[in-house]
C-alpha cells in the first residue's frame, strides 16, 4: 500500500516537473480545446483538416505545429466570420506549417511574447497577416502571405526580430516593420503589393522610435496593385508603385536588394509630415543615416500614380529610383553611376561610410526575458489585440465605440464579460460581433475591467 | 497656425469700401445643426459683441462654429468695411484649425468624420465666398494674399483630394511669398512665419529648405519675441536640420517667457510639444516644468482638451506592459 501511494507520489512530481508531451488534434475536433489541456513546453500537432475556430495561447513555450499531407494543411478557416486566427501572448511560442485563411482581423498574431517563431505558414485574406506586437527576439521565416488589406508581415513596436524567406503578394504592403528597432528584412520575395516594403514610426504609438533595420537581399518587384484597404484605414494612405517607403525611421541600411518595376519610385524616403502624420512631440519625425548600396534598381518610376504621382508629376520628372524629401542627414547612396533620384542633392556618396549595423541576424545569442503578465497586463494586451480591430475609443468603426460600451455596461461588469464570450447582436446597424469565448474566462475577465475602469481616451 | 491668422485680421488697419455681397442661402454655409446651435443668428447686435469670445473658446468647437458663423454673417452683411471681411475669413481658418484637431488621428471614419465633413465643408463655402468678395484688393492689400495663401493651405487638410492638397502647396507658396516680399514686416511678422511653416514643410524638390525656414522663423521672432507658437516651429525647425543643441536652448528659453496674446487651448497644447520635445532629450528641469504648468492649468480651466494621442485604433492607449500612458508628460 505504501509503495503504490510513494509510486503515484512520484509519478505526480514526474507530472508535474514540466515534462513535455506532445498532444495530437484530429482532424475535426477543436485545437482550442487540446491547447486547455497543454502544459508550458509541451508540443500540439494538428492534423490535416479544415478547423473553424480562433485560436488562443498564453502558455509558455509552445510548440503549435500544424502536419502537411501532400498538400494538406491543417486549415484554420475563418470563413470571413471570425476575426482572429491564432492568437499568442506566451513566451516562446513556435507557429509553425498552417494554413489560415479568411480571417477579419489578424491570422496570426503575437502579442508581448518574447523569443517567437512563426515559421512555414501559408496566409491569405485577413486584415494584417502575420503581426507579431510588443514582442522581442522573434523569427518570421520561411511564410507565404497574400491578401491582407494592411501588412503581410506587420511587425510592431519588437526588438530584434528576423523577417527571413518569406514570400508577399498581393498585400496593401508586403513588409512592414513599424516602430520597430534592431530588425532584419533579408531573402524576401516581395511582388505585386501596393507597397513593397514599408519602415514607419507611428504617432502616438508607447514606442516612440525606430532605427536599426536592415533591409537586405530582398526581391522587390513590380509592387503596382491598386491599395484596396478600407478607407478608414490608415493602410488607405499606402501609396502604390512604391518599392520601399521609408518614413521617419532612422539608422537603416537598404543593401544588395533588386528593386524593380515599381511603378511610381523604387525608393521613397519621408519624414513624418511629409506622410501626413502628426501629433507626438515625443517623436523625432525625420528620417537620418539612411544608407543605400549594392543594390540594383531597374525600370522604377515610370508610371507614377496616386498622391506621388501628382507630387512627382508637379517636378516634370518621371523614372525616378530614388525619392526623397531632402530633409534626411548623414545618409548616402552608392549606387549606378546615374541614378535618377530626386531630393537627395545634399546626400553624400556612401564610399567606406558603411554602418556597422549590417549585421547577420537581429536576433539575440540567448532568449530574452519572459516575464509572466498580470492579469491587468493580459487585460490591456488582449484588448490591443482584439477589440481594437473594430473598435475605437471615442467613433464608430466596425463596432460601437468603447465610450458607449463603457456607458451601456456602467455597473455591469457580468454583464460584458457574458457577451464578450457570447454576443448576441443587438443592433441591425452594427456587423454581428464573432463570440470570443477562445478567449477564456480570466483573459475575458481581464478585458471587461479594463474596458469599464481603466481605458480613457 | 491658423490661431495667428487671427491676430493678423485683428491687426489690419483697413476699412475700405467694397462691392456689395450677392445674396446667398444660409443653408449652404452652415449645417442644419449649427442653424439650430446658434442663437443669435439674425441679431447683429448680438452677433457682433459675441463672436470675438466664442472664436476664442477653442475647447469648444460649437461655439468656435458659431463664432465663425457669426463673424460670416456680419460681413455678408456690411457693404464697405473691408476688415470686418477680413476678419471674417481668419475666424474661418480658426474654425479650420478647431475642426481639423477634432477629427480622430489617423482614422477617419464613422459619425464622427462624417459630421466634421459636413461641417468642413460648409467653412469652406463660407470662406472661398469671402475671398471672392475681397480678391479684388490683393494688389492693394498685401494681407489679402495672406489670407488667401493661409485658406489654400487650411481649407485641404480635410476633405480633398490628395491632388487637391498638394496643388495647393506651390499655390499658397507664391501668394505668401508675394505678400511677404511686399512687406516682411506684416502683421507681426505672421507673414514670415507662415512663409516660414511652408519652407519648412515642403519637399526640398518643390520649393521646401529648412536652413531658410530656420532664418525666416528667426526673423518672425524678432516681431514676436515672447510667442510660444513661433517658438514651437523654430523648435521644429532645428529638428529638421539636426541642431541638437538649439532645440535644447529652446525648450529652456521659452519656459521663461511670458506670451500674452495666446489663447488657452493653444498653451495647454503647446505645454504638451515643449514638454515632449524634453522628454526625447532627457532635460528633467524642462519636463518638470512643463508638465507642472500644464497640470495647474488644466486644474484652473478643466474644460480645455487634453488632446490624448489616438493611434491604429486603439494602441494609443496606455503601454500594455508598463500601464502607463506613452504620451503623458
Amino acid at each position: 500500500m505504501k509503495l503504490s501511494i510513494l509510486i503515484s507520489f512520484a509519478l505526480l512530481l514526474m507530472a508535474n516537473a514540466g515534462h513535455a508531451s506532445t498532444l495530437t488534434v484530429k482532424s475535426g475536433n477543436s485545437i482550442q480545446a487540446v491547447i486547455k489541456q497543454a502544459k508550458d513546453g509541451d508540443t500540439v500537432l494538428v492534423e490535416p483538416g479544415y478547423y473553424h475556430e480562433s485560436i488562443y495561447v498564453d502558455k509558455q513555450n509552445i510548440t503549435l505545429r500544424g502536419l502537411i499531407k501532400g498538400d494538406q494543411y491543417a486549415h484554420l478557416d475563418g470563413q470571413s466570420k471570425l476575426n482572429d486566427g491564432i492568437i499568442a501572448s506566451g513566451h516562446g511560442i513556435i507557429i509553425d506549417s498552417f494554413k489560415v485563411t479568411g480571417y477579419k482581423g489578424n491570422a496570426i498574431m503575437t502579442q508581448g511574447a518574447n523569443n517567437f517563431k512563426i515559421i512555414n505558414n501559408v496566409v491569405h485574406a485577413a486584415f494584417y497577416g502575420i503581426f507579431p506586437q510588443f514582442g522581442k527576439n522573434g523569427l518570421i521565416k520561411g511564410n507565404i502571405i497574400s491578401g491582407a488589406d494592411d501588412a503581410g508581415i506587420y511587425v510592431g513596436m519588437c526588438d530584434h526580430i528576423d523577417v527571413i524567406g518569406n514570400t508577399t503578394f498581393e498585400n496593401v504592403m508586403g513588409l512592414e516593420f513599424e516602430n520597430t528597432r534592431h530588425a532584419l528584412m533579408a531573402d524576401n520575395l516581395v511582388y505585386n503589393n501596393s507597397t513593397g516594403i514599408m519602415l514607419s514610426l507611428i504617432p502616438g504609438l508607447p514606442v516612440k522610435d525606430a532605427n536599426h533595420q536592415v533591409i537586405r537581399n530582398n526581391i522587390i518587384r513590380n509592387n503596382n496593385l491598386a491599395n484596396f484597404a478600407p478607407a478608414s484605414s490608415i493602410a488607405a494612405s499606402v501609396p502604390e508603385g512604391v518599392g520601399i517607403v521609408i518614413e521617419a525611421v532612422d539608422d537603416v541600411i537598404l543593401k544588395d536588394n533588386i528593386i524593380e518595376d515599381n511603378n511610381a519610385v523604387g525608393v521613397f524616403v519621408t519624414d513624418m509630415y511629409s506622410f501626413g502624420l502628426t501629433g507626438d512631440s515625443k517623436v523625432e519625425p525625420y528620417s537620418d543615416n539612411i544608407q543605400i548600396y549594392g543594390n540594383q534598381f531597374n525600370n522604377n518610376g515610370n508610371d507614377p500614380v496616386g498622391t506621388l504621382g501628382e507630387l512627382i508629376s508637379m517636378t516634370g520628372k518621371s523614372g525616378l529610383e530614388l525619392l526623397t524629401t531632402g530633409k534626411e542627414r548623414s545618409s548616402c547612396y552608392s549606387e549606378q553611376a546615374e541614378l535618377d533620384q530626386l531630393g537627395a542633392n545634399k546626400w553624400e556618396i556612401c564610399g567606406d561610410k558603411v554602418n556597422s549595423a549590417d549585421y547577420q541576424s537581429a536576433m539575440l545569442n540567448e532568449p530574452f526575458d519572459s516575464p509572466k503578465y498580470t492579469a491587468e497586463q493580459k487585460g490591456r494586451l488582449t484588448y490591443l489585440a482584439v477589440c481594437t480591430g473594430c473598435h475605437t475609443y471615442n467613433t464608430v468603426l466596425h463596432g460601437p465605440s468603447m465610450q458607449a460600451i463603457q456607458a451601456m455596461y456602467a455597473n455591469n461588469l457580468a454583464g460584458l464579460e457574458n457577451y464578450i464570450a457570447n454576443p448576441q447582436r443587438k443592433r441591425q446597424d452594427f456587423t454581428e460581433m464573432p463570440p470570443q469565448s477562445y478567449l477564456g474566462e480570466e483573459n475575458i475577465a481581464a478585458i471587461a475591467k479594463y474596458v469599464l475602469f481603466d481605458l480613457k481616451e | 497656425m491658423n490661431t495667428l491668422i487671427k491676430i493678423l485680421a485683428l491687426a489690419l488697419p483697413i476699412t475700405l469700401g467694397a462691392c456689395t455681397d450677392a445674396p446667398v442661402s444660409s443653408d449652404d454655409f452652415m449645417t442644419a445643426a449649427q442653424q439650430k446651435q446658434c442663437l443669435l443668428l439674425g441679431q447683429t447686435n448680438q452677433m457682433e459683441e459675441a463672436y470675438p469670445a466664442l472664436l476664442d473658446e477653442k475647447w469648444d468647437r460649437n461655439a468656435v462654429g458659431c463664432g465663425a458663423i457669426y463673424a460670416y454673417e456680419l460681413a455678408r452683411q456690411s457693404t464697405f468695411n473691408i476688415e470686418l471681411k477680413l476678419e471674417a475669413v481668419a475666424a474661418q481658418l480658426t474654425y479650420f484649425e478647431v475642426l481639423n484637431n477634432a477629427y480622430p488621428k489617423l482614422y477617419k471614419s464613422g459619425a464622427l468624420g462624417k459630421e466634421l465633413n459636413e461641417l468642413w465643408r460648409a467653412t469652406r463655402q463660407r470662406a472661398s465666398h469671402l475671398i471672392a468678395n475681397v480678391e479684388y484688393l490683393d494688389g492693394v492689400i498685401p494681407e489679402v494674399n495672406l489670407l488667401k495663401g493661409a485658406y489654400k493651405l487650411a481649407s485641404v487638410e480635410q476633405d480633398a483630394s490628395d491632388r487637391e492638397a498638394l496643388r495647393a502647396m506651390p499655390a499658397a507658396l507664391k501668394l505668401i511669398e508675394d505678400s511677404v516680399g511686399d512687406r516682411p514686416d506684416m502683421a507681426d511678422g505672421l507673414g514670415l512665419y507662415l512663409l516660414a511653416r511652408l519652407k519648412l514643410n515642403l519637399p526640398s524638390f518643390i520649393g521646401g529648405d529648412t536652413e531658410q525656414a530656420v532664418e525666416l522663423f528667426k526673423q518672425a521672432i524678432t516681431h514676436q519675441p515672447n510667442s510660444l507658437e513661433f517658438h514651437r516651429w523654430l523648435l521644429q525647425a532645428y529638428a529638421a536640420t539636426g541642431d541638437v543643441e538649439k532645440e535644447k536652448q529652446i525648450i529652456s528659453k521659452v519656459a521663461t517667457l511670458y506670451d500674452d496674446k495666446i489663447n488657452d487651448q493653444d498653451l495647454a497644447d503647446l505645454y504638451k510639444v515643449y514638454g515632449g520635445s524634453a522628454h526625447r532629450y532627457g532635460m528633467e528641469k524642462e519636463i518638470a516644468f512643463y508638465s507642472k504648468n500644464r497640470k495647474a492649468l488644466f486644474e484652473q480651466k478643466p474644460y480645455l482638451l487634453t488632446r490624448k494621442n489616438g493611434a491604429n485604433r486603439g494602441h494609443g492607449g496606455n503601454d500594455p506592459i508598463t500601464g502607463i500612458d506613452p504620451n503623458a508628460i
